[in-house]
């Protein structure tokens, strides 16, 4: 502490470019891309980051706010070295180490004991400097007894706790976390979080992304708000949160047909986006196991267009991708589009646990991207009757699927 | 503050700076070799006595085809203990270079959710292989007892082939590897490769019976120093010194190439995978 005006991190003009069809194989939206347009044809890019300038204090805690697809990982990523820049400069002042997912590198055939060994040397820590804190990792943990246990007996729950023990023995200058306290118990949540509040009375610098306002709010001091890959604000927290949320509810105002933020040949497009529950009446709430019906007006913009191919994707607000509607993987094939017209898609029993979602539209004509709009829309699912009895599990916690037993 | 980190987009690659820090993550090295021989080994009983089983096979196929049918003229030493002198440094690294060339795909969630020196990951895999070479060895001299072969000093002299061969596990795993994240071809260029390669080395037969005017083209080939060296070393085989030499230039020539390649792909692997 004391230094509070050296700057611990100082990004000028950084700029992040995606080559597009080219990048990313691993992921499923892109192979599906790729293989509908025949192997990365399309080689249009786009800006992840646009001409960021951004200075952080030594000492601060740094709460990164922005809808998905804002750059706030890809900042993250390139602080954090795993990806490098296209253009500007990064001078990072001290040590830098990043728990952008818990528990990397974990074997499930290994034992605890080696996984903590093992993630701790993947994560930088020396080797001597695992072993003089492993009774402090496993007392975090709790796991005492489950030390010589492979982990693939391990519940998810003990697997996360080891995981983040190993992660907050780290001592670097500057931490980064992505969306990591999204994860385990209550009570290890709150573990957690006195961990990283003690971490950061120490004077390190510590930037966390989150789509949890409460936690940022709790434990930042100052924010930036990302949109589109640039800054739009940077401030303490709380202004920060207000400015979001904010302008996060104008930009949902403005209505789809208007939206910057899409690309595509604009062959056909997205013009509107309604989910409408089994009379045809808006919902803006709906609830697990409630017939939904999700209708698009699809916007005409040549005379013709041949094969059309709608793709919704439900992401939950991790971003994490939880089912993908798609009218030609279930045989509901338009061969043939000649005017403007709406296209409902029907779920007779809403497949997703409470919570908040989001729908990515994508639009194919003829094996081309015409219109992709990520974050569409944003779906508030309320606890419902999917299973008769009321009973689910708890928010964001799986997909509803029906079952028997006998 | 002690250190101080600048990324600059379009900056000249450091060379040194990240074979350096290959260094520096040595921890990381050892504990991903460890895992591979843990998670392959361990696992289960017939994952140990696969290591056996393996060479037994291969070695029993050279002895009957080149041995008992072709009748190869294998410089006075029983055919049996002749290609499985050859055999073990094509072993561990014909191996060392299959499991390189994916091991950096192979590595995805690591890659794309920390920084190492992503020539770690290859490098790995010459680690972890070198059990496989061990047991053999030790098979191999199990063997040579049964077969009374008298100990010579010079068998202290498989430690520098072994060296070589490590080197040129290296060399080619991470060419391959680096190639096999820009085009995913490799991966079925790569057995192709292995499979010429192992005809084209001196396993089951000598360098001897390799006709003079294509002898300088297989002695490009960097395995038949080791190869040879590994015979010469055991049993006393006659050994064309130039071989050698000529083995450890080329190794050397690929090796520095294949890290010069890797390295200036490095910045984009995580972009790329």
């Amino acid at each position: 502490m004391g230094s509070m005006n050296t700057a611990a991190i100082i990004i000028e003009h950084v700029s992040k470019t995606y080559q597009r069809g080219k990048v990313r194989r691993g992921d499923i939206r892109s192979s599906m891309n790729s293989w509908w347009s025949g192997m990365g044809k399309e080689k249009e890019e786009f800006d992840a980051l646009k001409d960021i300038n951004l200075t952080i204090q030594q000492g601060d805690v740094v709460g990164i706010i922005g809808p998905n697809g804002a750059g706030k990982s890809t900042l993250l990523k390139l602080l954090s070295r795993i990806t490098f820049p296209s253009k500007g400069r990064i001078t990072i002042h001290g040590t830098l180490s990043s728990m952008l997912e818990v528990g990397t590198g974990f074997h499930p055939e290994l034992t605890g004991r080696e996984n903590i060994f093992l993630n701790g040397a993947i994560i930088g820590m020396k080797r001597e400097e695992v072993a003089r804190k492993l009774d402090s990792i496993v007392a975090f943990s709790g796991l005492e007894d489950f030390l010589d246990t492979p982990v693939k007996h391990y519940s998810s729950g003990m697997y996360v706790r080891l995981a983040f023990s190993v992660a907050s023995h780290l001592e670097p200058d500057i931490l980064l976390i992505d969306e990591v306290l999204a994860v385990g118990d209550q009570e290890f949540r709150k573990q957690c979080m006195d961990k990283m509040l003690d971490v950061s009375n120490q004077g390190r610098t510590i930037i966390m992304v989150s789509h949890q306002m409460s936690y940022l709010k709790d434990l930042c001091r100052t924010g930036v708000y990302l949109h589109a890959g640039s800054v739009l604000f940077q401030g303490n927290i709380d202004d920060t949160i207000n400015h979001y949320v904010h302008h996060y509810k104008e930009t949902k105002r403005t209505s789809i047909r208007d939206r910057s933020d899409r690309r595509g040949t604009g062959a056909v497009k997205l013009a509107g986006l309604e989910i409408l529950d089994q009379n045809g009446y808006p919902l803006h709430l709906l609830s697990a196991g409630s017939p939904v019906s999700i209708r698009l007006q699809l916007d005409l913009q040549v005379a013709i267009a041949y094969d059309v191919v709608i793709q919704l994707e439900f992401l939950d607000i991790y971003g994490q991708l939880c089912f993908v509607a798609n009218n030609s993987m279930s045989n509901h094939s338009i061969p043939k589009l000649d005017a403007s017209q709406a296209v409902e898609c029907l779920v007779p029993k809403f497949p997703l646990n409470t919570g908040t979602y989001f729908i990515n539209t994508a639009i194919y004509v003829s094996n081309q991207l015409s219109d992709e709009v990520l974050n569409a829309i944003d779906v508030e699912v309320a606890p419902g009757l999917f299973y008769g009895t009321g009973k689910l599990p708890p928010p964001h916690k799986g997909l509803l699927v029906e079952y028997n037993w006998k | 503050m002690a250190m101080t980190t600048i990324i600059e987009a379009g900056s000249p690659v450091q060379y040194w700076r990240k074979i350096r820090e290959c260094w520096q993550y040595r921890d990381m090295l050892r504990m991903l070799s460890y895992r591979d021989v843990r998670v392959r080994y361990a696992q289960t009983f017939l994952g140990m006595a696969w290591a056996i089983i393996n060479p037994i096979i291969s070695v029993l196929l050279l002895y009957f085809v080149f041995g008992v049918v072709v009748k190869v003229d294998t410089q006075g030493v029983p055919p049996l203990l002749f290609s499985m002198a050859g055999l073990c440094s094509w072993n561990y690294f014909s191996r060392v270079v299959g499991e390189a060339g994916s091991s950096v795909i192979g590595a995805q969630s690591l890659v794309k959710k920390v920084y190492f020196p992503r020539l770690i990951i290859p490098l790995s895999k010459s680690i972890s292989a070198l059990i496989d070479l061990l047991i053999v060895i030790l098979m191999l001299a199990i063997m040579m007892i049964a077969y009374d072969i008298p100990f010579r000093w010079q068998a202290i002299m498989i430690i520098p082939f072994t060296l070589m061969a490590i080197m040129a596990g290296i060399a080619f795993g991470v060419w391959i590897a680096a190639l096999t994240i820009r085009f995913r071809d490799f991966t079925h260029i790569l057995p192709l490769i292995l499979r010429i390669g192992m005809f084209l080395s001196p396993i089951a037969y000598g360098a001897s019976l390799v006709p003079q005017p294509y002898k300088w083209a297989f002695n490009l080939n960097p395995l038949t120093g080791i190869i040879e060296g590994f015979r010469w070393a055991l049993f006393n085989t006659p050994l064309d010194i130039n071989s050698v030499w000529i083995s450890l230039v080329v190794i050397l020539i690929i090796l520095i190439g294949g890290i010069w390649y890797f390295l200036r792909m490095d910045q984009y692997i995580a972009d790329i995978i």
